[in-house]
């Protein structure tokens, strides 16, 4: 009995942490607008 | 830009030429990749003399790969970023899948980073050394790289070329200290020669972005 618990128990931990499975980045989000947007210059003309 | 210097005024003939040379044999490449990506070309080529100097077939020990010298792995996260972002354009997605093929639902269908689904086989990742060979996914991949890189280092004050080259060369979760340009460098220069160096290749006085400002 105990065993089943302890397995049901580990399922739950498992399906816990999938769930909380993400993108450990924590750079500044970037978007569409500054990639078509994007002007560089480097030096004045 | 940075007034500190790497090169020599006896290296900007050599290097000038050098950089003509490789800017010459992968025009298209860069071209497409500049037009597709909106990352200058002169960076692009920067990048490219720095990391491999024009030598496509260049493998680092830490199997890092081809013109741009960029990890299969990196690869894969770089357009997995890129899709999560809605910043995957049509035309970037053609030429990913020209080289891919299937493999390409790897990085579109991860729900987070090194997520590990059966697109991917498991692994987290569909990019191999040998895509990274070929020039043209090679510099695509480089220049979405780096703009994805500049994005994130829009700074109230301008944009931050040396942060985002410096994390370029350390790799994507590398942290640049707090402050100016100089800040940074002075911070980079007493923990990695190779890092600081780079900065100063690509931005410094005498450096590939100021040299190719005298190319035409």
């Amino acid at each position: 009995m105990n065993k089943i618990f302890i397995g049901a128990a580990a399922l739950a931990l498992l399906a816990l942490v999938k769930n909380n499975a993400k993108d450990k980045d924590d750079n500044p989000i970037v978007t569409p607008a500054q990639k078509a947007d994007r002007i560089i210059t480097f030096y004045k003309a | 830009m940075t007034p500190r210097v790497f090169y020599s005024g006896a290296a900007l003939a050599q290097n000038k030429a050098k950089l003509d040379a490789i800017g010459k044999k992968y025009f298209r490449e860069i071209k497409q990749a500049e037009t597709l990506t909106n990352v200058p070309g002169a960076l692009i080529l920067s990048v490219i003399f720095t990391e491999s100097a024009g030598n496509p077939s260049v493998v680092s020990y830490v199997g890092a790969a081809g013109l741009m010298q960029v990890m299969p792995q990196t690869a894969n996260d770089v357009i997995y970023f890129e899709n999560k972002s809605g910043r995957l354009t049509a035309g970037e997605l053609a030429i990913l899948k020209k080289y891919l093929g299937t493999r390409i639902n790897g990085p579109l269908k991860q729900k987070y980073l090194s997520h590990k689904i059966k697109e991917n086989n498991y692994s987290g990742n569909v990019v191999v050394k040998a895509d990274m060979l070929k020039p043209e996914f090679n510099i695509l991949i480089g220049a979405m790289y780096l703009g994805l890189l500049i994005d994130q280092h829009r700074e109230a004050t301008g944009l931050r070329l040396d942060k985002a080259l410096l994390r370029y060369a350390q790799g994507y979760f590398f942290k640049p200290a707090q402050g100016n340009v100089e800040q940074v460098l002075d911070h980079v220069k007493g923990k990695s020669t190779e890092a600081y160096s780079y900065v100063l290749k690509v931005l410094g006085k005498n450096g590939l972005l100021e040299t190719q400002s005298t190319l035409v």
